[in-house]
Order: structure tokens, then C-alpha cells, then sequence
């Protein structure tokens, strides 16, 4: 009886001891890092950092550049839910893929791009001679509110746009019939049912915006607009390197980001009305004509054009240019780059080999790993299979710079005890540990939708325990863990924060060799790495959401 | 307040959901809109609403034109002034049933005594107690006499029914059904009802209007579109019917047992039967048509029975 129920119980604690490995202790050494030194606590050293002029400045920054990310991204979205919700324009579906391009393109990738064409004597220079330099326009904060909002405006997006497909007409119709016109419409009944949705977006928006680390470090830094992670990522990585002042920082953004998913949940809970009945949301579709209709149009062209042209229309020209001092001119074009990359190029070679290995390598363990603590949780059940996942899940609402410097700090530690530090095998964990989540949650959403009753028939007809999870759950949940399994493989591929900050010496992966071709090699270089990149990875996401219908 | 439809004509994407239908609705009538789903009958109602807009014809409420193709006249929904009452009662989730039914009068402006009228308005319900309450914590019934309410504060001559008992379960739709029936008739109002359930079109109504695809079947009291069926169509969807052929037919309660003078007489084979309360309802097969009708006594399937029906009450269509 007690073995009994100690085997019950032994892949629970396997996997709750693992996860203390990847994600609960890593990040108790950064918060440990911050107020501990020499054995002892010490408030006073994580004060002083707080109060030095430079890192208010620095969280003042980031507040405000979450701000107004927040506020340039909805306007941008706001008008595009409600034409791809409420007119007939939400007929062509095509566009809910298009839109979400801008959000799966790699935000340092997308801001090279931005910068590529509006630098001094950049692609739109080239394009347009005669205009003024738009340099000092852009390399600015409002240049970096507007790639950072152009990165993220599709998710609040969907999140609007789908508030509102949950919204009857009837209901702005009866309004209609009573007497109220479009602007009293939406204030009294459009505006107040979407509040609680936009408030949830826009703080996930805020906390994406506080935890991104590509744009701000490839076009932050250009305009000396340092925030958390650009600050975080020196502090750990160029001397004088102190990852006591990295590790105090890094609490005060996890901190901001665990406050924010508290307020988050509150709105998630108390909102909430009782919107959908058992029928299905009857929505009638403005037909738009004449003036509104080219209006409408030319706005959705023209956020295409800002979020996916330009920075993809840079990044594949640089690519194909001969010699960038001629820039744009015919016969000034080549694929000699592309053959370059492939040919007698080490370091080009090796960084895809190196992403290649950890993205299958950090796939396959995620997908095992994930698969095993989603069946962890739904046999545990209780305050155990809560703690388990949560601490699975935890990655996910964490910036991901912060658990990377809590994994260099625990890994660090424990180097006698296992000697991963400095090697590939740091950033497999890494890997792992950042983002087990996607096989979680993708797993789990499988999970829901077996119902008891297949299980229960299984059991019926006589199966065992083991046959019916390996003829009945296991192939149902194979595409859950599949879309995992891909999830991960892409994002690994495309991962920069984790690289920059934990790869050995003289190791590159794909975003890494990227980086350093665009600051100090040559930029066509990089940039045929990054179009082989952002194609391969978003061809596979594409793909997986076809497979995930 | 007459509502006249002249010519309405409506396609989809080359679909045609409405074919030239003219229309007069008599003021202070309770006029039933009935057919099949996808007969175009909620269409023409939210077309009178102003909530969609008719290819070609026209519109006029009295003698206000709101809907003229070849003028070009669109006068929208909010400018029409009507009472609507739709099938999910859309009710607003975040304002109380007070506010819900304030609203119509705020949004026109006429806030003068407007608790006063509110009160009113949900005395004629019996809601005045449930005020401050939210829609989702009231039951369906409830819910449906608000959004009646709602469409009355505003004191509307016409009112917009748009098959707002469908979401209720069926002994509550019972009820629901004299209830709105009284309501509409104390107010005076002109009530245009859509719905699909021919029991109910026939126990409201003044006059029903019959519709399949798109077309005005028949338009005409409910006691004549029962007897006296213009179309076939009509006759299949109002009230049960026996065909002896292509264009003859009766009514269940119009069959005999017993042999009666000058009647005509069938023998059918019973099918099955089904005991009622009041007597039995007969299923037969006779030359090849299903019958139903009505019998005091039980039927054994596979018995043979001689059904005698008087000749003025076989219906021609």
C-alpha cells in the first residue's frame, strides 16, 4: 500500500525536482544575488543601485516606453478589429494570417530592417532622392515606439477582434433602433463591453514590451535609450561586468511583470459578463461603400506597408545588394551572399549548425518533458499538480532575460557539481527551461478536449490502464505535442537574449552571428542570414497553424 | 400607423432572399410574418427597422417614406423610431434593467421624468421590483419582459417582434405568448411578429403573412389561411393536412369514424397511434400519403380503418 502509493507519487517528485533545477532555483538566485552578499543579506548595495540617477532613469524609460508602446499600439489596432469584426471586410480571412506576420517576425530582425532604411544615406534615401533625411526623425523614442508597437499591434489585435466577434450585433442594433447613433453606440455599449479584454491586452502588452530585448538593444541603444534589458544584459555581459547590479534590476522587472499578471488575472476574473449564450454570436457585417470603403482599405495597406514592407523589403534587398556603397541600381544586384554564407564561411556554417542542434535538441526535450508534466498534473491532481505546473508555466510570465541570468547564476554555482556552464549544453537547458511552457500549454489544450467518456469507453472494454493511454490518450494528444515540438524548434531557432548573454566564447547560433554581422561585419551577410531565418521559421509557423485548425 | 412595402426586392452575393414583395400592414394590427428558416421573413422585418437595406421598392411607415430605391432614400434605424424586440432579447450585460430600458429615452434626450417613465414602463412588465438587477441574473422570461420594455418607454406606434420566444423553453413560450399578445393590444400598438412556429403565428394573430423563399405565399386572417389556403405551400405549413391528391386535401379534425350521409369515405391502414389525453392522434398510410387524425378510440397498428370526410370540408388549392 505505502510503495504503492510511493510510485504513484515518484514521477511527481522527478519532475517537480527537475523544474527546481530549470526554473524555481534559477530564479531565487537572481532575487538571492540581489540582496545577498558575502553570506549575509544586505539591503543597502540593491538601494544604492535603485538610487543611482542613471538606473531611475533607466526604469523611468522603460515605464514610459511601455506606455506608449501600449497606447501607439491601439491605435493602430483598434480601428482594424472593428473593420475586420464588424464589416464586410472581415470576409477575406487571408488577412488574419497577413496580420499576423508583423508579430512573427523577430523584433531585432524587423528593427534592422527600420533602421537599414532610415539611416543616413539608407534604402529610402536611395528609393526617393530628393527627400530630406529622415535620420533625425526616426532615430528617436518616437522611432522606437512605432517598431516596437508595429511588432505587437496583432496581438492586441486578435485580442480585440475576437472581444468583439463575442459581442452580438443585436446588441449595438437595439441600441441603433432606440435612437442612438454610432458615436453614443460605441461609447455606451461597444466601449464598456470591450474594456475588460482591452485591459487585459494592453497590460500583456506593457509586459511584452518591458521584457523585449531585440529592438531595444539594436535600435535603443543607437539612440542612447537604455531600459531593463538593455541594462540587464550589460551589467552581465561587458565590463565591468557586476551581476550583483544585473540581478537587482532583474528583480525589479520580474517583480513589475508578476504585479501586472496579478492585475491581469483580478480583471480576468471579475469581468467577465455573461456575454454568449447557448446559441451561437449572430454578427451582421456593415457592407462598406464609396469613401469609406477606400478609406478603410488604405489604412489596413498602409499598416501592412509600415509593419511587414519596409522592414522586410530592406532586409531582403540588403541581402541581395553587390556592393551597398552603389545601393539600389540595377545590376547591382547579386546571390553571391547567399552562395558566400554556405561557402568556406565558418562562422556562418557553424552558427546553423548550432541552432539546428539546439533547436531539435531543446524540441525534443521540451516535448518530453512538457507531455510529462501535463500527465503529472492531471494524475496528481491537487495542490502538488497546481504547484508542478505553475512552476512549468512560470517562464512563460517571466522576461526571459531574467530567468537566463538566474540560470547563469545557479549554473554557475553548482559548475563543480556539473560542469554545464560554458559549454552547448547551458544553452539546451536554457532552451528547455524558457520554453517548456508552449508544450504545456499546447499539450493541456489537447488534453481538454478528451473527454472522460472516451477513456471511460476504453475502460469499458476492457482496456488496461496502460493500453488506453497508449491507444486512446497518447494519439490524441500527438498533435498537441507535435505543435510543441515545432513551436519550439522555431523559437529556438530565432532566440537572441539567451545566446548573447549564455553561449561560450566564440560559439554562435543563427541571431547571434546576425547581431554581429550588422554591427561589425557585413550586413548583406547577416541579412541573408536573417531572410533564411525569418522564411524557413515562419513558413513552419504558417504551417502549424494550418496543422493546429 | 400603416407600414406599406412596395416591390422589396434583396440578393446576396447573387442569392435572392427576397423576391418583390408588397406588403400593407394595418395600423394597430398584430401582424405575423411566418415561413420556413431562410424564407426571408426576419429580413423584411429588420428591413423595416432600418438594420438592412433592401436592393429595390420602398418603404414607408404612415405616410413617411424611410426606404425609396429609385429615390434613394436610407433613413437609419435610429432615426425610425420603432420598438424592436430581438430573439436574443439583446439585452446590454453591463447596465442594469433600469438603465436598459432608460436607454432609448437618454439616447433621444428626452430625460424629462425619465425614472418616472422607467418605473412605468417596467410596472406594465411587473419588473418594477427587479430595477437594479443586471440581465444575467434574471431568469428568460424575465429578460424577454424587459427587452418589451425597453422597445415600449419610447412609446413607439409600432413594434418589432423578432421571433423573441424561440430562446424560451416551451411552457414558458406558452405563456410568453397570451402575455405579449395582451401587452400589445393594452398599449394599441401596431406589433409586426416574425417567427417560424405556425402555433403560434395562428393563436396571436390578426393577419399572418405566409413566405417561402423570399415570395409572399399568402397574406390573409389566420382562420383563412387555415381553411382556405391559397398556395400548397401555405396549406403544408399551417396546421396539419391530409392529401387525397396533388391539389385536395383535410384537415385531422374534419375526419370521421363513423359513416356520415353524402360523406366520402377512404380506408386507410393505421401506422401507429398516440394517446393524447383528450383522445387519440391516428397515424395512416393511405394510397400512399401519411394522414393524421383525430379518434376517441385507440387504433391497433396494422388494423384497417374507413375514414369518412364531408365533401365541403375537403379543401382545393
Amino acid at each position: 500500500m505505502h510503495l504503492d502509493r510511493l510510485t504513484e507519487r515518484a514521477p511527481a517528485f522527478l519532475l517537480g525536482a527537475l523544474l527546481l533545477f530549470l526554473v524555481v532555483c534559477p530564479l531565487l538566485s537572481v532575487f538571492l544575488k540581489a540582496v545577498v552578499l558575502d553570506g549575509r543579506l544586505a539591503l543597502s548595495p540593491a538601494a544604492a543601485v535603485l538610487g543611482a540617477p542613471e538606473n531611475l532613469r533607466m526604469i523611468a524609460n522603460s515605464l514610459l516606453l511601455g506606455v506608449l508602446v501600449v497606447l501607439t499600439s491601439t491605435v493602430i489596432a483598434a480601428p482594424l478589429a472593428y473593420l475586420f469584426s464588424r464589416t464586410d471586410m472581415a470576409r477575406h480571412r487571408a488577412f488574419d494570417i497577413l496580420f499576423l506576420v508583423p508579430f512573427m517576425t523577430p523584433p531585432y530582425i524587423a528593427s534592422m530592417g527600420w533602421i537599414l532604411f532610415m539611416q543616413k544615406r539608407g534604402l529610402l534615401s536611395q528609393l526617393v532622392p530628393g527627400l530630406p533625411d529622415g535620420a533625425p526623425v526616426f532615430f528617436t523614442l518616437g522611432g522606437l515606439v512605432l517598431v516596437m508597437s508595429l511588432h505587437v499591434f496583432p496581438f492586441l489585435l486578435t485580442i480585440l477582434r475576437n472581444a468583439m466577434d463575442n459581442i452580438p450585433s443585436s446588441l449595438e442594433e437595439s441600441a441603433a433602433v432606440l435612437g442612438a447613433q454610432f458615436p453614443l453606440r460605441c461609447r455606451r455599449v461597444l466601449l464598456p463591453l470591450l474594456a475588460g479584454n482591452y485591459a487585459i491586452g494592453a497590460l500583456l502588452v506593457f509586459v511584452k514590451t518591458l521584457s523585449e530585448y531585440g529592438t531595444p538593444y539594436t535600435l535603443g541603444r543607437r539612440i542612447g535609450f537604455d531600459v531593463f534589458t538593455t541594462d540587464i544584459h550589460r551589467y552581465a555581459a561587458v565590463a565591468p561586468i557586476s551581476f550583483g547590479k544585473a540581478a537587482v534590476l532583474a528583480s525589479v522587472l520580474v517583480t513589475i511583470c508578476l504585479l501586472l499578471w496579478m492585475v491581469q488575472n483580478a480583471i480576468t476574473r471579475r469581468k467577465s459578463y455573461r456575454l454568449v449564450g447557448g446559441r451561437g454570436v449572430r454578427l451582421t457585417l456593415t457592407p462598406l461603400r464609396g469613401a469609406a470603403r477606400v478609406l478603410a482599405w488604405g489604412y489596413v495597406a498602409l499598416v501592412l506597408l509600415l509593419a511587414i514592407g519596409i522592414p522586410y523589403f530592406s532586409v531582403i534587398a540588403t541581402s541581395l545588394i553587390r556592393l551597398r556603397g552603389y545601393g539600389l541600381a540595377a545590376g547591382n544586384f547579386t546571390l553571391a551572399h547567399y552562395a558566400e554564407l554556405f561557402a568556406d564561411n565558418e562562422n556562418a556554417v557553424s552558427a546553423m549548425a548550432n541552432s539546428l542542434f539546439l533547436g531539435v535538441t531543446a524540441a525534443t526535450l521540451c516535448a518530453v518533458l512538457g507531455t510529462a508534466v501535463v500527465l503529472a498534473v492531471r494524475r496528481a491532481r491537487g495542490r502538488t499538480g497546481r504547484l508542478l505546473e505553475a512552476a512549468g508555466l512560470l517562464p512563460e510570465m517571466l522576461p526571459g532575460i531574467v530567468l537566463v541570468i538566474g540560470l547563469m547564476l545557479f549554473w554557475n554555482g553548482i559548475y563543480d557539481v556539473l560542469p554545464l556552464y560554458n559549454t552547448l549544453g547551458i544553452l539546451v537547458v536554457t532552451y528547455t527551461a524558457l520554453f517548456l511552457p508552449y508544450t504545456i500549454q499546447y499539450v493541456t489544450s489537447s488534453f481538454t478536449q478528451i473527454s472522460g467518456s472516451l477513456l471511460d469507453a476504453g475502460r469499458v472494454f476492457g482496456g488496461s490502464r496502460f493500453y488506453i493511454f497508449r491507444r486512446i490518450t497518447f494519439p490524441l494528444l500527438l498533435k498537441g505535442i507535435a505543435a510543441g515540438w515545432m513551436m519550439t524548434f522555431i523559437i529556438s531557432v530565432r532566440e537572441l537574449v539567451a545566446p548573447s548573454l549564455i553561449a561560450p566564447p566564440n560559439t554562435l547560433v543563427v541571431s547571434t552571428y546576425i547581431m554581429r554581422e550588422f554591427e561589425q561585419g557585413s550586413v548583406s551577410l547577416g541579412m541573408c542570414m536573417a531572410v533564411l531565418c525569418v522564411g524557413l521559421t515562419t513558413a513552419a509557423l504558417l504551417a502549424l497553424r494550418r496543422h493546429m485548425r | 400607423m400603416d407600414i406599406t412595402l412596395q416591390h422589396i426586392s434583396k440578393s446576396y452575393g447573387g442569392k435572392s432572399v427576397i423576391r418583390d414583395v408588397s406588403l400593407t400592414i394595418r395600423s394597430g394590427s398584430f401582424t405575423t410574418l411566418l415561413g420556413p428558416s431562410g424564407c426571408g421573413k426576419t429580413t423584411l422585418l429588420r428591413m423595416i427597422a432600418g438594420l438592412e437595406t433592401p436592393d429595390a421598392g420602398e418603404i414607408f411607415l404612415g405616410s413617411r417614406c424611410v426606404f425609396s430605391g429609385p429615390q434613394g432614400v436610407s433613413v437609419p434605424p435610429e432615426a425610425r423610431g420603432l420598438g424592436f424586440v430581438f430573439q436574443d432579447f439583446a439585452l446590454w450585460p453591463h447596465m442594469t434593467v433600469f438603465e436598459n430600458t432608460a436607454f432609448g429615452l437618454r439616447a433621444s434626450g428626452r430625460t424629462e421624468h425619465l425614472a418616472e417613465r422607467v418605473r412605468q414602463a417596467l410596472s406594465i412588465v411587473h419588473l418594477e421590483e427587479l430595477a437594479d438587477r443586471y440581465p444575467h441574473q434574471l431568469s428568460g422570461g424575465q429578460q424577454q419582459r424587459v427587452a418589451f420594455a425597453r422597445a415600449v418607454v419610447t412609446e413607439p406606434e409600432c413594434i418589432l417582434f423578432d421571433e423573441p420566444l424561440s430562446a424560451l423553453d416551451a411552457q414558458l413560450r406558452a405563456e410568453m405568448r397570451v402575455e405579449l399578445r395582451e401587452l400589445v393590444t393594452r398599449l394599441g400598438l401596431t406589433a409586426v411578429f416574425v417567427t417560424h412556429d405556425q402555433s403560434e403565428a395562428i393563436s396571436m394573430s390578426d393577419r399572418i403573412a405566409v413566405f417561402s423563399a423570399g415570395r409572399l405565399e399568402q397574406y390573409d386572417a389566420p382562420e383563412a389561411v387555415y381553411s382556405h389556403p391559397a398556395t400548397s405551400f401555405a396549406a403544408h405549413f399551417v396546421g396539419l393536412s391530409n392529401w387525397i391528391d396533388s391539389r385536395h386535401f383535410f384537415r385531422p379534425e374534419k375526419a370521421s369514424l363513423s359513416p356520415a350521409p353524402g360523406a366520402r369515405a377512404f380506408t386507410a391502414g393505421v401506422v401507429s397511434s398516440q394517446y393524447l389525453g383528450a383522445g387519440y392522434e391516428v397515424h395512416l398510410l393511405c394510397g400512399g400519403e401519411r394522414w393524421t387524425i383525430l379518434s376517441p378510440v385507440r387504433a391497433d397498428p396494422g388494423a384497417s380503418l374507413t375514414v369518412s370526410v364531408r365533401p365541403e370540408d375537403i379543401i382545393t388549392v
